[in-house]
């Protein structure tokens, strides 16, 4: 008679929280919180006529053919070489006469092959904008005396108008 | 007075933990985005230096070309295949849906097999071109420093 009077014994809860643990666990490393990253780019507006010619020492022409080779200027280069051939274009140290007077005037202009592949092209691009972002940043220690990241609205806005970046590119080759 | 020293301590509940631990469960099943949309054509990104993080990921749009099972190169934009010459009408579509002062945030992510030929990436710049459909990320990988 005893026996039966007695409530039956509780479920054990403790162990609960381990599971919901382990569960969560589990979400916390299967579920990846990754972070696309890339070039970004802003294409030029549509434009449907004749194409404005600008002066030719304002212009690094980079042509890449179907076999991901590299040509600056008319002379056969590498994509390594790029991030060098840059910057000695647009801020022309040496003040030559066939190189833009200023850096804001400078025009990097890509065309490529239908046959080049992307992954050639994407690096090529990556490379323009990093050495610009490293243009800029040196710029900007020198002219403010911050790091690019730690500059104001306005002091961005200085730094973007003396070297802004002017890809310009033109219709893919066929050969 | 001795007897209440002798008594065992009260030991703490442990009931209210697991709901605890499910509560950050859900938070993060639901915080969590497990996939977007089922990509159905295969690729490899590219490799690139000095990348930029693509910032507003709910206002992404994916533009995915790769390949299939098969090999046939495919063009597919967030959840449908399309042609290249679809590319356009759907761009202004998307973009008509943005509110008004979100139409400048508007990007769109290109995610490109790394070995397809740029001449087919070229027809779609021009398609997004003619869309003003203008921001765009060329989505890869940080290249390997030596």
């Amino acid at each position: 008679m005893k026996r039966k009077r007695k409530s039956p014994p509780e479920i054990s809860a403790g162990s609960m929280a381990d599971i919901a643990f382990l569960l969560l666990i589990f979400f916390l490393v299967a579920t990846q919180i990754s972070q696309d990253k890339g070039v970004r780019v802003i294409l030029p507006e549509y434009y449907d006529g004749p194409a404005g010619a600008a002066a030719d020492n304002n212009v690094l022409n980079i042509k890449i053919n179907k076999s991901d080779e590299l040509m600056v200027e008319g002379e056969a280069s590498k994509l390594e070489d790029l991030g060098e051939l840059i910057p000695a274009f647009v801020l022309n140290p040496k003040g030559r006469s066939d190189y833009p007077s200023s850096p804001h005037k400078a025009i990097i202009s890509i065309q490529n092959d239908v046959n080049t592949s992307y992954d050639a092209y994407v690096y090529m691009y990556s490379v323009i904008q990093s050495s610009y972002t490293n243009m800029r940043r040196d710029l900007s220690k020198s002219k403010f005396g911050k790091d690019l990241s730690e500059l104001d609205m306005k002091e961005a806005e200085e730094i973007k108008r003396m070297l802004p970046m002017k890809v310009s590119e033109a219709e893919p080759f066929e050969s | 007075m001795l007897k209440r020293k002798k008594k065992d301590m009260p030991a703490v509940s442990t009931a209210s933990l697991p709901d605890i631990i499910f509560m950050l469960l859900f938070f993060f099943m639901v915080v969590t985005v497990l996939k977007s949309h089922t990509v159905k054509v295969n690729f490899d990104l590219p490799e690139g230096v000095d990348l930029q993080k693509v910032v507003n990921k709910s206002q992404e749009n994916h533009l995915y070309i790769g390949s299939l099972e098969d090999g046939t190169i495919t063009i597919q934009l967030n959840d449908a295949f399309i042609n290249i010459d679809q590319i356009r009408g759907a761009m202004i579509k998307i973009k008509n849906s943005y509110e008004l002062g979100e139409k400048g945030q508007a990007n769109l992510s290109l995610k490109v097999d790394k070995n397809i030929k740029m001449g087919i990436v070229s027809k779609v710049k021009l398609e997004l071109r003619k869309a003003d459909f203008r921001k765009i990320t060329y989505v890869s990988v940080r290249a390997e420093e030596e």
